[in-house]
């Protein structure tokens, strides 16, 4: 019984190909699920505080982060699913896009972090203050970061002469799932986005 | 009727079935100990009957009957050496052929009877194993074509071998028989069975030498004999006259004669047989020897033996077989006939197999740093094995194509065929170093496809147009070329012209010598154009076009002159090597990722330019990466990515550490924030 479990991560490991495929698709339906879910919980809860505008270079990072995480998503993704693994142009192409992203995420962090704090507790008396996500917003953007060091972070670790193949594979794999969460993170929050500049 | 009776009618002849299996198990007696069996033994000749040493008139022994008495050879003879029918080996990777090379006529067709692409069927060229056997015998462990045309079928081998012994029956007009008569002299030279102890001997006693020369003098069925030392031969049956009759009572004088030397011999008529259960390399190596030729090759003593040799393994710890010798290659996905799983005997099997692998204590492979990617690019021979990329590959020699093995004087990079390694082939869609060699032959086009012609008729159709003389060669003969004065005063000016030759610089030694090679060409193409006229003579007269193949073209007549053409038929064949494999230290790339992604890189923009006996001033070229089929312009932007990479690498850190510093200081945020609600409530 244990050695059947011991081997199981390795069974999983020489296909983890094959399960990333199969897991690349449930995981973009379910970024999609939690935007559903999100409108349908939107429409019976009371009306958004009011709406802090966008300075033009906050929309300027903010696209190009989302251009960028579209690019390596695609990249990335399209490859996984047409070709089964990426490769060639596919996989230059995500590389320079992968340069944009390390250059770009601190910009972000440093940029939108403190709209992004949540609100714990009740609200201080008087009138509510402007703001610029919603919750849902804000928590996408959390996991944008958080799973952005993950991804370049692992990418970044596998270029140095650090680990063997088996280190490669995990590093590669954690990769691959961070990569996704990161674009359903990013999907989410451009739902949020729009959601709140759409609104009445 | 009693139902018991019923069930045991049933059962008897399951249980017969079974006590026959149980009896055919233990027909040939083993010991089943790891410890070897010391071989003292009788001998037995190619009739079955025991051979007595001592006598003048004694038989030479028989490997089918002496070692086929204890050891299965009629499981032996299906094993990847010795046959290459559909039970022979997984043959879906194709590997090197048997080259027909003949000198006179500008030949080196790749042969091979399992169907590898580039290759030709010998019987589809009218080379009967008589033919094939004279030619390759002495690079052949027996078997096969050396049992002659009988063994097409699946006859037993003692009856092969008595039958082989017959005198040929004299054919009546218009027998059926005489029209399928066998080519060869099989009824005076005896099979050439398999010869267990080419690979299992294990002394110093057996040679191959000596199997050669009997093989040329076609004296088969004595060649075991006198290869192991165990007698000493008189005599080849290349003298006798083809109508001898073997079963005549004078005939005994005339054949070879077989004197046992008597230290080999006990008191109790046996002979002990040193044997060894695995071969050793050195068996292996002389029909399995590559050499690297040329003046711009280092010296042998300056090469490195493979790696898994010199930590002590034998070639046959990972080319294993059973009492079938179904020998494994050791590829990726090879399935064995025997039912075996052999994926752990390939070198990603062993290497890298998590869940199996380490075969022998094999060492994991670390690839330290190694991009995943490369896995799937490249296989593993890609970088470990073989010479390192140069400018241009490097040509080799090897045993079964040149004959190493065999003591000679006229071993070189001008001995034909012409092979180079390594040149990058896709190969399942990864890289793989190949060995690779150009077709040469002389054909006949017909409807769009080249079919070689019997490389002994094209001799004779074309002796005398080609001339080539004793110790000289197709090339030479058909590019004789001498400069005039003229010539080199219009290469050189009239002044330089006049100047001795060890006087010229290098920059005019080199007009001289493409001057020559341009002329060499002329000449050849002239000559091309008689013979192939002269070839159109013995064609039929269905739309066949004599062509001849060589140097990756094609050439055909063409209103007097001759047209050089692609084809197919002209392509390289190209199969793929592992040994000898390099350490990880050694590996392509261990050292530097610019070995490869770099422009200059010898291992994309290394030349392979066509070799061959057709003198081309101007032979096809293409580089590494065009037969690899690589997209120039992505090569070109990955190199242009790598200088940048170190400094990237500093960026990233930098970069990901501001990132990690303000998720950290949100977080501590968080955790106040959430510490002061707590507080609150």
């Amino acid at each position: 019984m244990f050695p059947d479990i011991c081997r199981l991560p390795i069974a999983a490991s020489s296909h983890s190909s094959e399960i990333f495929r199969i897991a690349l698709p449930v995981g973009l339906l379910a970024g999609a699920a939690i935007v559903l879910l999100h409108l349908v919980i939107t429409r019976f809860c009371g009306k958004a505080p009011q709406r802090k505008p966008w300075r033009w270079w906050e929309a300027l990072v903010y696209l190009g982060v989302l251009g960028i995480i579209a690019c390596l998503g695609v990249t990335a993704f399209a490859a996984v699913l047409r070709l089964g693994a990426i490769g060639g142009w596919w996989l230059f192409a995500h590389m320079c896009g992968a340069g944009a992203m390390v250059a770009a995420l601190p910009v972000l962090a440093l940029m939108w972090a403190d709209s992004n704090r949540f609100q714990i507790g009740p609200a201080d008396s008087g009138p509510a203050e402007p703001v610029q996500f919603l919750a849902i917003a804000k928590l996408a953007y959390w996991t944008v970061l958080a799973s952005g060091l993950v991804v370049a972070g692992t990418m970044i670790v596998s270029m140095l002469r650090w680990l063997g193949t088996p280190g490669q594979q995990l590093m590669l794999d954690v990769h691959r799932y961070a990569g996704l969460v990161c674009v359903v993170a990013a999907g989410v929050h451009l739902y949020g986005v729009a959601l709140r500049r759409l609104a009445p | 009727m009693n139902w018991r009776l019923l069930a045991v009618a049933a059962l008897l002849p399951w249980v017969g079935a079974a006590a026959w299996a149980a009896t055919a198990e233990t027909r040939f007696s083993q010991t089943l100990s790891r410890s070897d069996y010391v071989h003292w033994i009788e001998l037995y000749d190619a009739k079955g009957d025991q051979i007595d040493p001592a006598r003048p008139d004694a038989a030479p022994y028989s490997p089918v009957h002496t070692c086929g008495r204890c050891h299965d050879y009629e499981a032996i003879r299906h094993g990847y050496h010795f046959s290459t029918g559909s039970t022979s080996g997984d043959s879906s990777r194709r590997g090197e052929p048997w080259i027909w090379t003949d000198d006179r006529t500008g030949t080196q067709i790749p042969l091979s009877a399992r169907g590898w692409p580039g290759t030709y069927d010998p019987a589809g060229l009218g080379i009967s194993e008589w033919d094939f056997v004279l030619k390759f015998g002495r690079h052949l462990a027996g078997g096969g074509p050396g049992e002659g045309p009988s063994a097409a079928g699946d006859p037993p081998a003692a009856a092969d071998a008595e039958d082989a012994q017959k005198p040929a029956k004299p054919a009546k007009a218009g027998d059926k028989a005489q029209a399928n008569a066998p080519a060869g002299r099989w009824h005076l030279s005896g099979q050439l069975a398999i010869d267990c102890m080419i690979c299992h001997a294990k002394d110093r006693s057996y040679s191959p030498e000596v199997w050669s020369d009997q093989i040329a003098s076609q004296n088969f069925a004595w060649a075991p004999t006198a290869a192991l030392g165990l007698g000493r031969v008189e005599g080849k049956v290349s003298a006798l006259p083809d109508d001898l009759d073997a079963a005549a009572a004078d005939a005994k004088d005339k054949l070879p004669k077989t004197t046992y030397l008597p230290h080999r011999v006990g008191a109790d008529k046996k002979v002990f047989f040193d044997v060894v259960r695995t071969p050793d390399d050195r068996a292996c190596y002389y029909c399995h020897t590559t050499r690297f030729t040329g003046a711009e090759v280092a010296p042998e003593w300056t090469h490195d033996e493979d790696v898994h040799l010199r930590a002590g393994m034998t070639c046959s710890d990972c080319h294993r077989n059973g009492i079938e010798h179904q020998t494994v290659r050791g590829f990726e996905g090879e399935t064995s006939p025997s039912g075996q799983p052999v994926q752990t005997l390939s070198c990603r099997g062993c290497h890298m197999d998590e869940s199996g692998g380490g075969r022998l204590g094999a060492p994991r492979a670390v690839h330290k740093g190694l991009p995943l990617v490369h896995f799937d690019k490249l296989a593993c021979t890609a970088c470990h094995s073989g010479p390192r990329p140069g400018d241009k590959p490097v040509q080799i020699l090897t045993s079964m194509a040149h004959g190493l093995g065999l003591p000679a004087h006229h071993y070189g990079e001008k001995l034909p065929p012409a092979m180079v390694a390594p040149v990058y082939l896709q190969a399942g869609g990864a890289l793989a170093p190949h060995r690779m060699v150009w077709p040469a032959f002389w054909g006949a086009l017909k409807d769009g496809e080249i079919a070689p012609l019997n490389p002994d008729k094209v001799y004779d159709a074309l002796r005398r147009t080609l001339r080539v003389r004793r110790g000289s060669n197709f090339t030479a003969a058909v590019s004789e070329v001498k400069l005039t004065a003229a010539d080199k005063a219009k290469a050189l000016g009239e002044e330089r012209a006049a100047v001795a030759e060890k006087e010229l610089t290098g920059e005019e030694k080199a007009k001289l010598e493409e001057l020559t090679a341009v002329m060499a060409a002329d000449a050849f193409r002239k000559k091309l154009a008689e013979a192939l006229g002269e070839l159109k003579k013995t064609l039929p007269a269905d739309g066949s076009e004599p062509v001849y193949v060589a140097g990756g073209r094609a050439y055909r007549a063409a209103e007097g002159a001759v047209e050089a053409f692609e084809h197919a038929a002209a392509e390289p064949y190209a199969w793929q090597f592992a040994h000898d494999v390099r350490p990880a230290r050694d590996a392509i790339g261990a050292a530097s990722c610019f070995e490869c992604h770099a422009d200059d890189s010898k291992y994309f923009a290394g030349v392979v330019t066509a070799l061959g006996p057709a003198p081309d001033n101007q032979p096809p070229q293409s580089t590494m990466r065009q037969l690899a089929g690589h997209d120039p312009l992505m090569h070109k932007a990955w190199n242009l990515s790598f200088p940048g990479r170190t400094a990237f690498k500093f960026f990233g850190f930098a970069s990901l550490g501001v990132l990690a510093l303000v998720l950290l200081a949100y977080s501590a945020l968080a955790v106040v924030a959430i510490a002061r609600f707590v507080r609150r409530l």
